[in-house]
């Protein structure tokens, strides 16, 4: 803890002269776009690379995707104020519990799940929005009731509710993973206020009671047995275990410097499963060795710690927490991406930020850097260009 | 209250710590998993992968050639065509089993059986659905092959049995019982094992040299993906060692070709065995044994039907009678008695017997083949005109013991040491045998029967032609054989056979055995002999018949009328020329004799002697001259 309490001092007394050269030029913003355009790159020629004997071309598709993204980010970051989110955060949860209504009654399938809607030939999978939508949701609510008493479990009911709302729409689809992730976000930007003590001990108590009778009534036969196989992923190699002990086995032969590009046996010959999505660390992992993982992760984590410095530099309670939820956001999406494919948590549906293929989540992706930009430019009190600002 | 110093009073500044340790933990964990993944068990894992996506492809090797002692063949491999289903590339199953069905004319169930046999198999491993296919099936299939993706003609070398292959000198090949694979895979490495399915030497030379013939299967190996399908994709990066079959050695054979067509040809229609060979060396020129199955039987496969009629044939086809079949020896087992006696001092050429045309002793009658009488014979005679009585007084003379201590000195009673196709050791009457076998001691009414070779006598041919061609050499006892030499693909000799004296009979003096060569001699070249339709022109035959009782035909002794299954054995003895014999002969005639001996064994030798000498007329000269010149350029 005391070493804690120095390296936050000495991140303070860092970020202090980062604050006073931000007025000189430099910026976190810049850092952020070069870390999330590196990503991209990277996750893009991997997508290549493991589908490129595939019929179905994943890579033409996520290209024009991440160029779109682009797109949002520049008129998120540079040209929406991040207050217009605070301002219409009522609508767009509203909006957002429409569509994952509109999922649950029209929405297309995929592997048992009902995930995708449809506008025209585009198709959407508002779960994915969800995610930023709780960052925000849970932002608003702190930046409106701020208080400098410890909260209770009152004084938090609404937030528990509206978050608990959009987790049982996206659970029904049923989505564990992308539920989990809007769960957790809300519950890292929760923990950055105080608590009263009684309360958080009840809530333990409620949150482990929940959990079992989750287990016992909620989750699916297929999920009960991934996260039995989480524990030991090798029993099983045939049945739910298979995709599990296959990621790995990709990932360990990749070794020190990996197989190299396009030269992954697991992933090119189809071993690995949903190598195109959820598994595709793992492809990386088998082509590019421990070096290559070990710099993803290492910018992953650039990536988390900026998202994180921009909340602590944050002008006001909506922006720190709406940074706090992007950066917990990427913390958990990371976390449980790399964590599954390695068998340290087990295997849901969470997609790796800018390498799994799939256009929401990469427009998600962008949205929330876009609105990273936002905040480091609000916090640099430069938002001039904004059409809307006033 | 005091710790919440943030700039907006809300967050505690301690919460960014642990925010930013919340990070680091997380971090920090994935990087120890991917250590402990990546470098602490990566080899287990890259192996792990390779095993997952490389899959070994056995390359039967081609089974070794067999030559004869000239180089020519005598069974070679040849490229069949096998008509094969491999599942990864088929895309409708009914329409291309339907197809093949209806331009092969064979019945879809039993396609689709072919297939339901091997199911669970890798999906790039051709299943055979129909081996041997003709030229005009290749055609049909190659015609139809765009309608039937997955449907393959593969070459497949296999054994091209010619319809001059002697089968039970070859012997057949058959797939491996788990049995046998359990007793011949003990110490076998990987490599060398032997797997279910594989063909393997059953009888013959196909059994016996089994190890050198069967030559050393290849590997490649097959990149897969998951779904057991062959893939290239990303295969031009990954070079994969590919190690070709090696196929087995050749033998090279003392049979001659030529000779063995023509005791072939010699000996069409009838039963039994024949076999020739050097006595000088003990090297086997032909070998037959009649009726036989073809090889190639057991490659296409026998019906049920087949197989009982083969078994219920009371010539037996599958048996190998040359070195398998023991048969009371006859008259030319009086050689023996020849010989024992001369050396006993019981005989010598010039001591007379005479015949009345029987002999009785203790009140038993025993009669001479010929009920008239030879009147006085001297041994010469008695061989000449197969002299029943004469014998028997020799063998009385000599006694059961005696008789036996030559027959064992000549090599007779135990096997030869060819090891061919279940080789039977044959039987010599003793008096211990007697008393062994039956409890009894000998008794003297039994002698007579033996010394002319019946009674319990066994011989099989092999050890008849033994006997003769060691009265040829003077007494030496070779050991037959069959392989020359055993060369690898490449022609280098890996085994040279070298002729092995298995014994030399010191208890039988040179003079006496010149003395029954003589006399041989004139069994044959006399006009008053009973082998004289063995004679050839040019040269000297010694030789002598021999007739065996099936059964005592008291009432038909001409056996003019006779049931095939109750006519007598023809056995004929022989070996050309006399002094220094080069080519010795057996034939064994089963059921064949009809009121003697000589009449239908010795005319198939005589054709067998002159075909080797026809053979020989033309090189003589020419080996001569070149053997001159080298002398005398030295």
């Amino acid at each position: 803890m005391a070493l804690a309490k120095v390296f936050v001092s000495q991140k303070k007394n860092e970020a202090e002269q980062i604050a006073g050269s931000l007025k000189s030029g430099g910026s976190k913003a810049t850092a952020l776009l070069i870390t999330t355009l590196i990503l991209l790159a990277i996750g893009l020629g991997n997508l290549y690379a493991i589908t490129a004997y595939d019929q179905a071309n994943y890579f033409s598709g996520q290209f024009e995707h991440a160029l779109l993204g682009l797109i949002v980010v520049a008129v998120i970051g540079y040209w929406i104020p991040v207050r217009i989110w605070k301002n219409y955060s009522l609508l767009i949860f509203g909006g957002m519990v429409l569509l994952l209504v509109l999922v649950d009654a029209i929405g297309h399938t995929t592997m048992g799940a009902q995930r995708w809607i449809g506008f025209g030939p585009l198709r959407f999978q508002p779960s994915e929005l969800a995610k930023i939508v709780t960052a925000i949701y849970v932002a608003t609510f702190f930046d409106h009731n701020a208080q400098s008493t410890p909260y209770t479990f009152i004084d938090l009911a609404k937030v528990i509710a509206g978050v608990g709302i959009l987790f049982g729409l996206i659970f029904a689809q049923p989505d564990l993973g992308t539920a989990g992730v809007c769960a957790l976000i809300a519950f890292f930007q929760i923990a950055f206020v105080r608590i009263d003590r009684k309360n958080l001990l009840t809530g333990i108590l409620f949150g482990l009671s929940s959990v079992v009778s989750a287990w016992f009534f909620l989750l699916h036969d297929y999920q009960k047995r991934r996260i039995l196989t989480l524990f030991n992923p090798e029993h099983d190699r045939s049945g739910s275990g298979y995709n599990a002990f296959q990621s790995i086995v990709a990932i360990g032969s990749g070794q020190y410097s990996g197989k190299g590009f396009l030269k992954g046996s697991q992933a090119q010959l189809q071993f690995l499963p949903e190598r195109q999505t959820d598994f595709i660390f793992a492809a990386f992992a088998e082509e590019h060795g421990f070096l290559g993982c070990a710099a993803v992760l290492i910018l992953f984590c650039t990536l988390i710690y900026l998202a994180l410095d921009v909340a602590r530099h944050a002008r006001n309670t909506f922006s720190q927490f709406l940074a706090i939820g992007i950066a917990a956001f990427y913390l958990i999406e990371v976390g449980i991406n790399c964590g599954m494919v390695m068998g340290l948590v087990p295997v849901v549906g969470v997609p790796l930020p800018f390498f799994s293929n799939g256009g929401s989540a990469m427009l998600t992706n962008c949205f929330a850097i876009g609105l990273l930009v936002s905040i480091d430019r609000e916090t640099r009190g430069n938002n001039k260009p904004s059409l809307l600002g006033s | 209250m005091s710790r919440i110093n943030s700039r907006l009073g809300l967050i505690s500044e301690e919460r960014w710590a642990w925010a930013v340790w919340a990070i680091a933990t997380v971090f920090a964990v994935m990087f120890v998993k991917l250590w402990y993944l990546q470098i602490y068990r990566g080899d287990f894992y890259a192996d792990a992968a390779k095993r997952n996506h490389l899959r070994k492809i056995v390359i039967p090797p081609p089974r070794g050639s067999i030559y004869d002692r000239n180089g020519k063949p005598i069974l070679t491999n040849s490229d069949y065509y096998d008509l094969v289903y491999v599942p990864q590339y088929v895309t409708d199953k009914d329409k291309t089993l339907n197809i093949i069905s209806a331009i092969l004319h064979i019945d879809k169930g039993f396609l689709e059986a072919q297939i339901e046999r091997v199911k669970g198999g890798p999906r790039f491993m051709p299943i055979t659905l129909k081996r041997n296919l003709s030229l005009h099936e290749v055609s049909l299939v190659k015609h139809y092959q765009i309608f039937t993706p997955g449907i393959e003609v593969n070459l497949v070398p296999r054994r091209e049995y010619r319809e001059d292959t002697p089968p039970h000198l070859i012997g057949y090949l058959s797939e491996i019982d788990p049995l046998q694979m359990e007793r011949l895979n003990v110490g076998a490495s990987q490599d060398d094992a032997y797997f279910p399915g594989d063909l393997v030497g059953k009888a013959g030379l196909e059994a016996k040299w089994e190890e050198a013939l069967r030559g050393t299967r290849g590997f490649k190996l097959v990149q897969v993906d998951t779904f057991g399908r062959e893939s290239n994709i990303a295969g031009q990066h990954w070079n994969y060692p590919t190690t070709p079959a090696k196929p087995g050695n050749d033998l090279v054979l003392t049979i001659d070709r030529d000779i063995q067509k023509a005791t072939n040809d010699a000996f069409l229609g009838k039963n039994g065995a024949v076999i020739t060979l050097n006595p000088q060396t003990g090297e086997i020129l032909s070998m037959v044994s009649s009726p036989s199955v073809g090889p190639d039987i057991y490659q296409k496969g026998m019906s049920a039907e087949k197989w009982r009629a083969y078994n219920s044939d009371p010539f037996r086809p599958m048996f190998d009678k040359t070195t398998g079949g023991e048969f009371p020896p006859g008259s030319i087992y009086k050689s023996v008695l020849a010989l024992a006696g001369l050396q006993e001092g019981v005989l010598t050429p010039e001591k007379t017997f005479f015949c009345n045309g029987s002999y009785e002793i203790g009140g038993q009658v025993f009669h001479c083949h010929d009920r008239k009488g030879h009147g006085t014979v001297d041994l010469a005679t008695a061989l000449m005109r197969s002299c029943d009585v004469y014998f028997y007084q020799t063998g009385l003379a000599l006694g059961v013991d005696r008789i036996a201590k030559y027959a064992k000195a000549l090599g007779l009673g135990e096997k030869l040491g060819l090891g061919l196709n279940m080789e039977r050791p044959g039987l010599i009457p003793s008096t211990q045998w007697k008393k062994d076998t039956f409890k009894a001691p000998w008794t003297v009414g039994e002698t007579p029967s033996i010394s002319i070779g019946q009674g319990a006598n066994l011989l099989t041919p092999l050890q008849m032609l033994s006997l003769y061609s060691t009265i040829a050499n003077g007494g030496h006892i070779w050991k037959p054989y069959l392989v020359k030499r055993v060369m690898n693909p490449r022609g280098k000799i890996l085994f040279e056979a070298k002729e092995e004296m298995l014994n030399k009979s010191m208890e039988i003096s040179d003079k006496n055995f010149a003395i029954v060569r003589s006399a041989l001699e004139g069994v044959v070249m006399n006009d008053r002999g009973t082998g004289k339709s063995a004679r050839v022109p040019g040269v000297t035959v010694a030789g002598k018949t021999g007739s065996v009782q099936v059964v005592s035909l008291k009432k038909n002794r001409n056996q003019t009328n006779v049931a095939m299954k109750w006519k007598e054995h023809a056995i004929f003895a022989a070996f050309s020329p006399t002094e220094n014999a080069e080519i010795a002969v057996i034939v064994v005639s089963e059921n064949d004799s009809v009121g003697g001996g000589g009449a239908s064994a010795a005319p198939v030798a005589g054709k067998i002697l002159s075909a080797y000498w026809e053979a020989k007329k033309p090189k003589a000269p020419k080996i001569a001259t070149k053997v001159e010149e080298k002398d005398g350029a030295r």
